[in-house]
């Protein structure tokens, strides 16, 4: 039973090791530096390398979701030479529906690669889709503090479905 | 009841004052029962704050949290400079307004917050809170193991609960990101109904233990939180969770006060009444129908009380009551009027303009008369005094004047209480409402959640009660053999009683409300899903399930959960479903194992022979499954809000991405 106890003993002085060094009174780690999650300063090259127009679509809700629903299609993009922590946003809207979808993704120097952002489609007022078809606005840039560069933007219509 | 006591504590005793060992296990044993409600409780805690997202998940929460934030600067009244969160008026529903300042609700939930924020507070002075809360987690995990390993008789699970403790904390260490200090008010609010959650579980399963086998009682006490509702609001700080806890630990005070005549049974039933008495601090209206439920079947079942028994009940109902009536005199000034009560902040408004809560310059005092409150307000026709006659009876004014509200307080509640009561027992003949709230919700306003069919009813979200279905058959056999004689009935009987009348006159006052956009899982009746799911192991086709396929169930309960959530991840996702049609999903789950499981425990009290215990089991373990599925997925995918408490949680989330 004593080496067990002195493992939790172990296990416990850990915890309070770390917490000690990463904490403010000692200062001596500040572990989520690495991880940061909002945006900051910064660039980086951003290509699209899918993004499927077609499937921007309006029809009814499945599994007995009795709306209907703007589908909205991922973009998958290279991203390159990231500095700082810039992001994506991903932004697709309807005007005449009232419906703003905006996607983002923060990027650090390490997610280099190819990048998916998928916005969840969006349930629509039943009483309010009477048109067959609208027009939306799809866009995406890399924004930050000091940086906003829009990398595509286009017309699109969506079809209505029933 | 096995030893609650872990004996390395010998070593850590001698360097304690003499006999605060000994207080703590009163207490812990006083809270938890015994060894297994200690395990109970951390495994419940520590499962479900995996799945815990810091954030806000409706608005209701931010008034909530900004109370929290002030109360702990010592201030109850808050001016709209006091907004920690949401600093506008009209983001916060459930803001009320008297004499120029602002007041939450729920401030017995408020004030259950506080003892947490302090020792977050303590503690982030030496860790940033980010890891205290992965550091809380793992010392969870120690003690987890700890007592696994006694109960299972397990020695193994010690070294690798102390293996998943340090590994998970230094992952949690690799992937930290920050969590701002400010946050620390919200966090506590959020532990303070995962642990309410925890404890609800535990207290169900000390309930069951005193009428049932062990293995039934533990199966109830964790099936209580995951496979109900529970689970799901167990980080989301509505008051939900805490009333179903405060509920739970009632009805098992009143079973233990029915099972002894000492004076710990006195205590106990005092206690039963005590527990309710601070749901009335938490949510009055809530509070004080259930104390009218619990008062009538105690009065009916046991008619004849001794001196002791009433004083000792009459003693402790009073003390409970009287953090509400103290809150309730210093924002009003009248006992039994909640803030709830008083006039709302209209949330249609947006007013990004400071007010001055001093004074009565900025229409504060006409607009809190003004409001919807229902009646007179009694605590603002103070008279002015002027002759001498006046002065003098100004001076036993405050004697009668006091005795006045109250009065005409018992007077605005009695009838209040009428009018809900009426309303709702309209609603009971109202079918297709009943059908919309307990089985398939398909109507009902749907625009406050964006459209968002997200709302289910009380089987879809929670299947395990399809086995109520046992029900008539029984009642019916019951009352067949023509043994009905209140007076007379067993503790247990007495127990059943005091649940149905309670679930009833609880549904019955919630009905006309209902159903309601953003209840998710029919929030309002949580409280009432609870005790039937305690009605569900009172069913002997389920105990008796659960006692011979113990094996059977365990196993098809995790291979549901395991296999459920790998199935809906990859079936599912390539769907590529809107949140709506995800839930929408699980309902029909819901439907489906909950029908299933109606017929397995129906068919199997009707015509035992007909039905094996093992089909009963594994219907039970799938059904609890489903609900225990829809809590994971919803906390990990369907609705995204706020930051992950566990970064580890945060990062599995984003890795596995299925709307």
């Amino acid at each position: 039973m004593a080496p067990v106890s002195r493992l939790e003993g172990g296990v416990v002085a850990v915890l309070v090791g770390v917490l000690l060094l990463t904490g403010p009174v000692t200062g001596v780690v500040d572990v989520t530096e690495r991880n940061p999650t909002t945006v900051g300063d910064g660039n980086a090259t951003v290509t699209i390398e899918h993004l499927d127009t077609d499937e921007l679509v309006i029809d009814e809700g499945r599994f007995g979701a009795a709306v209907p629903y703007l589908r909205l299609p991922a973009v998958t993009v290279q991203v390159s030479d990231v500095d700082g922590h810039p992001r994506i946003v991903y932004r697709i809207q309807v005007r005449s529906l009232k419906i703003e979808s905006v996607t983002t993704e923060l990027l650090t120097a390490g997610n280099s690669g190819t990048v998916k952002l998928d916005p969840r489609a969006r349930a629509l007022d039943p009483d309010g889709v009477s048109a067959d078809r609208y027009r939306a606005t799809i866009e995406l840039r890399v924004q930050s503090f000091d940086s906003d560069t829009t990398i595509y933007r286009t017309n699109e219509t969506v079809e209505v479905r029933r | 009841m096995t030893d609650w006591r872990p004996e390395s504590l010998d070593r850590v005793e001698r360097s304690m004052p003499e006999g605060s060992i000994e207080r703590v296990v009163a207490a812990g044993r006083l809270v938890f029962g015994d060894r297994t409600g200690v395990a109970i409780w951390l495994g419940l805690v520590l499962s479900l704050g995996l799945c815990w997202r810091v954030g806000f998940f409706i608005t209701d929460t931010y008034p909530i949290a900004n109370a929290v934030v002030s109360l702990a600067d010592g201030r109850l009244a808050m001016s709209a400079t006091d907004f920690e969160y949401s600093l506008t008026l009209g983001t916060q529903p459930g803001l009320h307004r008297y004499d120029g300042a602002y007041y939450a609700r729920n401030y017995g939930h408020v004030v259950a917050a506080l003892p947490i924020l302090f020792v977050l507070e303590t503690v982030s002075v030496v860790g940033p809170p980010r890891l205290v809360l992965a550091a809380g987690w793992s010392l969870g995990v120690l003690l987890f193991g700890r007592q696994l390993a006694v109960l299972l008789d397990r020695p193994a699970i010690r070294p690798a609960a102390g293996l998943v403790a340090v590994s998970s904390f230094l992952l949690a260490v690799a992937l930290a990101t920050a969590l701002p200090h400010d946050l620390l008010p919200l966090v506590a609010l959020q532990l303070s109904t995962l642990f309410a959650a925890g404890l609800a579980g535990v207290w169900c399963y000390r309930l069951v233990a005193l009428f049932h086998e062990r293995r039934v009682a533990v199966v109830a006490g964790v099936g209580l939180v995951l496979a109900t509702p529970v689970g799901f609001w167990a980080t989301i700080p509505k008051r939900h969770v805490l009333v179903t806890a405060l509920l739970v630990a009632s009805v098992y005070a009143f079973a233990l006060s029915r099972t002894t005549d000492d004076v710990r049974g006195d205590l106990a039933l005092g206690g039963a009444y005590a527990f309710l008495g601070l749901i009335a601090w938490v949510h009055a209206f809530e509070g004080f129908f259930l104390v009218l439920s619990l008062f009538v079947v105690d009065v009916v079942t046991e008619p004849r009380k001794g001196r002791r028994r009433i004083a000792v009940t009459v003693g402790l109902f009073g003390l409970s009551l009287l953090p509400m009536f103290v809150t309730n005199v210093l924002i009003s000034g009248t006992p039994l009027r909640p803030p709830r009560l008083l006039p709302q902040v209209d949330t249609g408004s947006v007013d990004l303009r400071p007010e001055t809560a001093t004074g009565g310059l900025d229409g504060g005092d006409s607009g809190a008369n003004a409001g919807r409150a229902g009646g007179e307000n009694p605590g603002s026709t103070e008279s002015e005094a002027s002759s001498p006659l006046d002065r003098l009876v100004g001076r036993i004014a405050p004697v009668l004047g006091f005795a006045g509200i109250v009065r005409s307080e018992i007077v605005f509640v009695g009838e209040y209480a009428v009018d809900v009561v009426d309303d709702g027992l309209r609603a009971v003949t109202d079918l297709d409402r009943l059908w919309n709230v307990f089985v398939r919700r398909t109507s009902g306003n749907n625009s406050p959640n964006d459209y968002e069919p997200i709302d289910l009813s009380v089987l879809e979200s929670t299947p395990v009660l399809g086995a109520l279905a046992a029900v008539p058959p029984l009642g019916a056999a019951w009352l067949w053999r023509g043994r009905i004689s209140i007076g007379a009935l067993s503790a247990r009987r007495q127990t059943d009683l005091l649940v149905c009348t309670q679930a009833a006159i609880f549904s019955v006052v919630y009905l006309p409300q209902l159903p309601l956009y953003s209840q998710i899982t029919t929030r309002y009746l949580l409280p009432v899903m609870a005790l039937a799911a305690y009605g569900t192991v009172r069913l002997p086709a389920v105990r008796d399930a659960i006692n011979t396929e113990l094996a059977t169930f365990v196993a098809t309960y995790g291979l549901a959960v395991v296999g459920g959530i790998v199935t809906i991840w990859l079936g599912l996702g390539s769907f590529e479903p809107a949140i709506g049609e995800a839930v929408q999903f699980h309902a029909t789950l819901g439907l489906l194992t909950g029908g299933a499981l109606a017929v397995a425990v129906g068919g199997r009290t009707v015509a035992p022979g007909w039905v094996h215990p093992r089909t009963v089991a594994v219907s039970l373990g799938v059904a609890g499954g489903v609900t225990t599925v829809f809590i994971v997925l919803a906390a990990l995918e369907y609705f995204a809000y706020g930051t992950f408490a566990s970064d580890v949680a945060a990062t599995v989330a984003r890795h596995v991405s299925l709307l």
